[in-house]
């Protein structure tokens, strides 16, 4: 028999198992990925074949498998970026296999050889993770051993190099060795006399840096170490948690080249019962930059995860100003409300309406000269001493309402509004530039037509009077199974410069069906920063076409 | 000769997938072993979490994802109804990470959702549970995977409860 007929009966075969491949006892699982976009030229935007580098087309592939039995796994991570899209880094273009692992894992141990994600606490001294959408991934190539020596003990060592796009390590890298150890107890589970009616879990976290000294000027620490401790309480619907870091002196391209060493608290305490919650949070960091290589910049090589505490807005317009994570040193507080009023009563309707209220307010720390001849941030000094409880300049505030009420069984409706001030000048870099106070506001307004036919109305609205003006922005969706379409409009009818008040029209349809969805677009996106968790992407107005396909097997 | 031992091996492989999607008592599972978190912070795994006699609603969901707090509101209101029917498990996955891990435990209360909560804040179950982006479901039954929906739309619940009706 052909050959052929035998790979056309295997394929088969797997095929009607689920696309599963189980080989004796094990299971291969993965999912894919990938986004294309074609770009077009667009006069009014100014995208042309110059501004394009004659780059028409852009595409993220990834394709995942792993492959695990009992005790035993393995995983790859293939990418290409053929070439990278618009937005993303351009040294990312190229195609290979960066993420692979080996693991075995029993009751006690758990060791990973290869490429792994791994975070300690809160994340503030070591996270390695990755985010597609902004273009991140920082795993770790190396050895991790986690273990559970005792019950409620829990011990993770790492050691290894971060990835730099598709640069292979050498030991004339750039890169640092980050090695490091974490250990978390649960109490209540480690010492059965603590008891279970408070909760008590503690856990402390040390990471180094090796990086050589490659500095032409100043004689640089080999060694770079970060300490951090923490504690989460809590005792029936109150919970308090905290972690405090401490990084050594770490003069780098981000701090100017100063000695002083770092340091990040964060302090949270809520009170959470059904139908009502509260949280207040703050949070200060000082010079808490920290990289495999002391000369990157961007979002390269970070070795911790600083997340910034201001609400994270999800729609269009309200997200058009969001604040970016001043790790060099910022200082502020949250407070979170979240509360139903019960359904059956007049305020309350039929269903209950969930409403939350957010306010958050980020400041600069104060900076005071060591001395009387030394400007702060001297590089090649210790750059500055500070007032612990003293805030300096206003960076960002937010105060928002959202209410979300199901009028009737087939109705929903959500209104949020929100008050944002932004310093442009420093988030954005754009020195002298006036801070960004706006209004915003957003309906939205589901109808379900039939069972599984529904429409979307959402409808937006930003006020102000600095940067670009005011904005509106309109959608309207429609799904029925597993199908959807939808057109949208962004405008910035308020812009000062009557040139620029341009619409971004776009529409967009899309089919998931079990685990694969595919969804196509076309016309133009709005430029902005893209943040998740305070990390941000530049991301540049585009015109074109662009299709996603994403599957799991 | 060694054709028909290499078909015979296919068969094998073939009828030993079968037949282990069928057996109750699986040597391996689809569920991977990872650590994901109780709402106290409590580390779990979750091959012992997903690991029962009654078909497991898993949602992977996010505090800042509109579509996934559509859904799970939508099963939270039909939950009670549908165990009169199915006895089943409902367990949503939060995959917020640092920055919102903290919101979790609130937005669960005040939305009065009732069913089990989880967090895997670096990712990590996700990842290796295959989910590209939330919302993202899945049926578990008896340790296999057996359906799987990516994204959410008015409705689909329903598709989800019909699927669910076949686990009795």
């Amino acid at each position: 028999m052909p050959a052929r007929y035998w790979m056309a009966l295997i394929f088969l075969m797997v095929f009607t198992s689920g696309l599963k491949a189980q080989l004796t006892g094990g299971t291969i699982k993965g999912s894919f990925q990938t986004d294309f976009q074609y770009y077009q030229d667009d006069s009014i935007l100014g995208i042309n074949d110059s501004t394009l580098q004659g780059r028409r087309t852009g595409s993220n592939t990834f394709l995942n498998l792993t492959y695990s039995s009992n005790n035993l796994e393995a995983g790859l991570r293939m990418e290409s970026f053929l070439p990278s899209m618009t937005g993303y880094d351009q040294r990312y273009t190229g195609a290979g296999i960066p993420y692979k692992y080996l693991r075995f894992h029993d009751d006690i141990w758990d060791i990973t050889a290869g490429n792994f994600y791994e975070q300690f606490g809160n994340g503030m001294v070591f996270r390695s993770y990755q985010d597609w959408t902004l273009g991140i991934d920082n795993s770790v190539e190396g050895i991790r051993i986690k273990s559970k020596p005792f019950k409620g003990v829990f011990i993770t060592a790492i050691s290894g190099v971060q990835r730099y796009y598709w640069d292979r390590w050498d030991k004339d890298d750039d890169r640092g060795i980050i090695t490091g150890a974490d250990a978390e107890v649960d109490l209540n589970d480690a010492l059965p006399f603590f008891g279970k009616k408070v909760k008590v879990i503690a856990g402390g976290s040390f990471i180094t840096k090796s990086q050589k000294d490659n500095h032409p000027v100043y004689k640089v620490p080999k060694q770079v170490a970060a300490f951090a401790g923490r504690l989460n309480l809590s005792y029936g619907p109150v919970t308090l948690l905290g972690e405090y870091a401490y990084k050594i002196n770490d003069p780098s391209a981000e701090n100017g080249m100063i000695y002083k060493p770092g340091e990040a608290i964060f302090l949270q305490a809520s009170y959470a019962v059904k139908g009502f919650s509260f949280s207040a949070g703050v949070k200060r960091l000082d010079n808490m930059g920290f990289r495999s290589d002391r000369n990157a910049g961007l979002n390269d090589l970070t070795i911790n995860y600083l997340p910034s505490i201001t609400k994270q807005h999800i729609n269009s317009l309200p997200a058009k100003y969001p604040y970016a994570t001043q790790v060099q040193g910022e200082m502020g507080f949250s407070l979170n409300l979240g509360y139903k009023i019960k359904k059956g009563t007049w305020l309350g309707g039929k269903y209950g309406t969930d409403l939350s209220a957010t306010f958050s307010r980020l400041t600069d720390i104060t900076r005071l000269p060591l001395d009387s001849i030394t400007p702060v941030g001297q590089a090649g000094t210790l750059g500055y001493t500070t007032d612990f409880f003293r805030s300096g300049e206003k960076f960002f505030e937010d105060i928002s309402l959202e209410l979300q009420r199901k009028i009737t069984k087939d109705l929903k409706i959500s209104f949020i509004y929100a008050w944002i001030f932004y310093n442009i000048g420093v988030i954005e870099g754009h020195l002298g530039e006036e801070n960004v106070v706006s209004h915003n506001a957003v309906a939205d307004i589901t109808w379900k037509v039939t069972s599984r036919k529904a429409l979307r109305f959402e409808v937006q609205h930003l006020l102000t009077h600095e940067d670009d003006g005011d904005w509106m922005a309109g959608l309207i969706e429609f799904t029925h199974h597993g199908f959807f379409a939808s057109v949208s409009d962004q405008w910035n009818y308020g812009n000062p410069e009557a040139s620029k008040q341009i619409h971004y029209l776009m529409v967009a349809c899309g089919l998931s069906k079990g685990a694969t969805r595919i969804a196509a677009s076309y016309g133009r996106q709005n430029d902005g920063i893209l943040c998740i968790g305070g990390v941000c992407r530049y991301v540049p107005a585009i015109s074109g076409f662009s299709v996603t396909l994403t599957s799991s097997f | 000769m060694r054709q028909s031992l290499f078909m015979l091996m296919v068969l094998l492989v073939w009828a030993g997938n079968l037949n282990a999607q069928d057996t109750t008592k699986v040597q391996t599972s689809d569920i991977p072993s990872a650590e994901i978190r109780t709402l106290d912070d409590k580390i779990v795994n979750a091959r012992d979490i997903l690991n029962d006699t009654v078909p497991i609603v898993v949602s992977f969901w996010a505090t800042w994802c509109k579509p996934c707090i559509k859904e799970l509101t939508a099963i939270n209101d039909e939950m009670d109804t549908w165990k009169e029917e199915v006895p089943f498990r409902m367990v949503a996955v939060s995959i917020d990470d640092a920055r919102t891990t903290h919101m979790v435990k609130n937005l669960v209360n005040s939305k009065g959702w009732t069913f089990e909560v989880y967090l895997d804040r670096n990712s990590d179950l996700k990842k290796l549970m295959n989910v590209a982006q939330p919302p993202h479901i899945f049926i578990i039954y008896k340790g296999r995977i057996v359906y799987q929906h990516t994204s959410y739309a008015e409705g689909d619940e329903e598709a989800l409860f019909e699927e669910l009706k076949k686990y009795r």
